[in-house]
């Protein structure tokens, strides 16, 4: 039936994880559950408002959540920072297979030194598969912007995979 | 982005799932209870849906049912007397005349009986026909509803405690290293005990709650009084027995009653947005025409973007217009739209709903679909067999004694005033 309380926890249960792996992003882990959780009481208020495809719709509350002060950022705003923070934690909680964990630090060093919003174009599309137009609407930006953004942080990634690769893309573990 | 995308494979071993998958079992219950004991208040859809073609039924108060709208309480379509001793706040149900009597006394041997489903519904449709046109500033419900208990509280202020102390450490830069890697050991190991206990339900019981409604047919304020009479049942007495091995956990969510007053608070069909309760009271009492105005409803409805197919849109969408304050010429030609694709219904009669009012029972298989927990389910709506009232609407589930979710009807009607009981 298409009752709201239903609605709601469906909506909870395909996106919970989805909305806290992008707040994980913005604020530092202790506030990021909260943050997760205020996200969904905003969603839940506003039910009859939440389109379809949701989760563009839901990132970007969670995102002006942010902006409106009501969450502390943490230990500076460096978003590969917290990427590797973020890693290690995941890596404990799903018990380091040792594939993952050097994919992980391969990934954690091409990124480094890109600019923010360039690492955050290139999760927006890669961890949730975004169209440039969906996360657009995440991040405030026009699509034309974000697919400038993408293809920027495509392009240095691509080149610091190729030449001369700091580590392969999936080593063989010795 | 082509499939083999070795960029997208890249930056994804970054997403953290091991640690959301973790949050999420450890949040669910809590962050789902604390959402829904606030209002929800879907205005802005409104702006957009409110039809300009205005109140129809002011102008029906003021013409055809003018007699009955000069009554003190305004002929109440009592489903059937609302047992008093549930009543938190009934103040004795007042019996209609047209409402049937307790169908359950004067049938108390009653078994359940295939029936045909078609012809079971299109008696409905004749018995509906009849009831008398109801009319009042309010329509009123008395609703409670069940759900399976599948979570139990995994949160406790210890845990809480220990997740804080962790994370402020996190964030601190200036941590002692180790200290931090004790911590993390002991919330880890934390987390994966509150996991287990959440996982096993090791018994069986479901949680209920009564909501009351007073929704405005003028534009005036809704009422709705929510958690009320709440009770934890337990499928036998060694479910019972199961949960106190555990400590007796609270179970109830911390739910209590609570009065939301604002207006316009719902739609009277989640799936159909463009349909507000001004219009309920328009909808063809045509068979063909309401069966046409049902597809259009459906190809912009939430159901048929969410990839549900007709036929179990004309049940969810039919269920919801059922409970509805819809006309009687509506509700005759929404049966016979339902006979028409009843192919897959099973009917039985002499059943009886939750408060022992005897009825009779359409069933349709349900499709597990993601995000539903269970296994193979059934849906199933009991009504009233002289009135055409529904009774009851429920999800079943192969096995599980105790119903997914299931919403009894306990009373409806209209009223005139606020906190007025039909």
């Amino acid at each position: 039936m298409d009752d709201p309380e239903r609605r709601f926890t469906d909506l909870y249960d395909r996106h919970y994880r989805n909305v806290l792996a992008y707040a994980l992003l913005r604020v530092g882990p202790g506030g990021a559950e909260d943050l997760a959780s205020e996200t969904f009481l905003v969603a839940w208020r506003r039910l009859a408002d939440v389109p379809d495809p949701p989760l563009p719709w839901l990132l970007g509350v969670t995102r002006n959540l942010v902006r409106n002060q009501r969450f502390r950022r943490s230990r500076g705003d460096e978003l590969v920072a917290r990427l590797a923070e973020l890693a290690e934690l995941t890596g404990f909680v799903e018990g380091d297979v040792a594939e993952r964990v050097a994919a992980r630090q391969e990934a954690l060093a091409v990124l480094k030194g890109m600019r923010d919003r360039d690492v955050e174009a290139l999760i927006l599309s890669s961890w949730y598969g975004l169209t440039p137009a969906e996360a657009a609407h995440v991040v405030g930006c026009s699509a034309r912007t974000f697919s400038v953004r993408l293809f920027r942080a495509r392009r240095r990634l691509t080149e610091a995979l190729r030449p001369n690769p700091p580590f392969a893309l999936f080593r063989e573990q010795t | 982005m082509n499939e083999h995308d070795p960029l997208k494979e890249l930056i994804g071993t970054l997403r953290p799932d091991g640690f959301t998958a973790d949050a999420y079992e450890r949040r669910r219950s809590a962050d789902l209870a604390r959402a829904m004991r606030s209002p929800h208040e879907p205005h802005r859809l409104w702006r957009f849906s409110m039809p300009k073609r205005g109140r129809p039924l002011l102008a029906l108060a003021g013409t055809a049912v003018a007699g009955l709208a000069a009554a003190v309480i305004v002929v109440p379509q009592v489903i059937s007397d609302g047992s008093p001793a549930n009543g938190a706040s009934a103040r004795g149900a007042v019996a209609a005349p047209g409402s049937t009597a307790n169908p359950a006394a004067s049938d108390p041997a009653a078994t359940p009986r295939a029936a045909n489903g078609r012809a079971v519904l299109l008696a409905a449709a004749k018995v509906a026909a009849k009831e008398p046109l109801g009319e009042g500033a309010y329509w009123y419900s008395r609703v409670r509803t069940s759900r399976l208990i599948t979570d139990l509280p995994v949160i406790d202020a210890e845990f809480e405690a220990l997740r804080k102390e962790y994370f402020a450490k996190l964030d601190d830069p200036d941590a002692d290293r180790a200290e931090v890697e004790a911590l993390k050991k002991r919330y880890l190991a934390a987390v994966a005990e509150a996991r287990r206990r959440q996982r096993d339900v090791p018994f069986t019981a479901g949680l209920q709650e009564v909501t009351e409604t007073w929704r405005s047919m003028r534009g005036d304020k809704d009422r709705e009084v929510s958690g009320q009479d709440v009770k934890v049942t337990f499928a036998s007495r060694a479910d019972e027995a199961k949960w106190r091995e555990l400590g007796s956990p609270r179970l109830d969510d911390g739910r209590r009653p609570k009065t939301w007053e604002g207006r316009p608070k719902t739609f009277p069909s989640m799936s159909n947005q463009g349909l507000t309760w001004a219009d309920l009271r328009e909808l063809p009492t045509d068979k063909q025409r309401l069966k046409d105005r049902l597809r259009s409803l459906y190809e912009v409805s939430q159901a048929k973007a969410a990839g549900r197919d007709l036929t179990r849109y004309l049940w969810d969408t039919g269920a919801d217009l059922l409970v509805a304050p819809i006309t009687p010429g509506t509700r005759a030609a929404l049966y016979r739209v339902l006979a028409d694709s009843a192919s897959g219904l099973k009917a039985q009669t002499g059943v009886q709903d939750a408060m022992g009012r005897s009825g009779i029972a359409l069933e349709t298989p349900g499709a597990k679909e993601d995000g539903e927990r269970g296994g193979e389910v059934t849906h199933r709506m009991i009504f009233d067999a002289a009135s055409g009232r529904i009774l009851q609407i429920e999800t079943l589930e192969k096995g599980v004694p105790i119903p997914l979710w299931r919403q009894t009807f306990e009373v409806s009607g209209y009223v005139d005033r606020l906190g007025e009981v039909a």
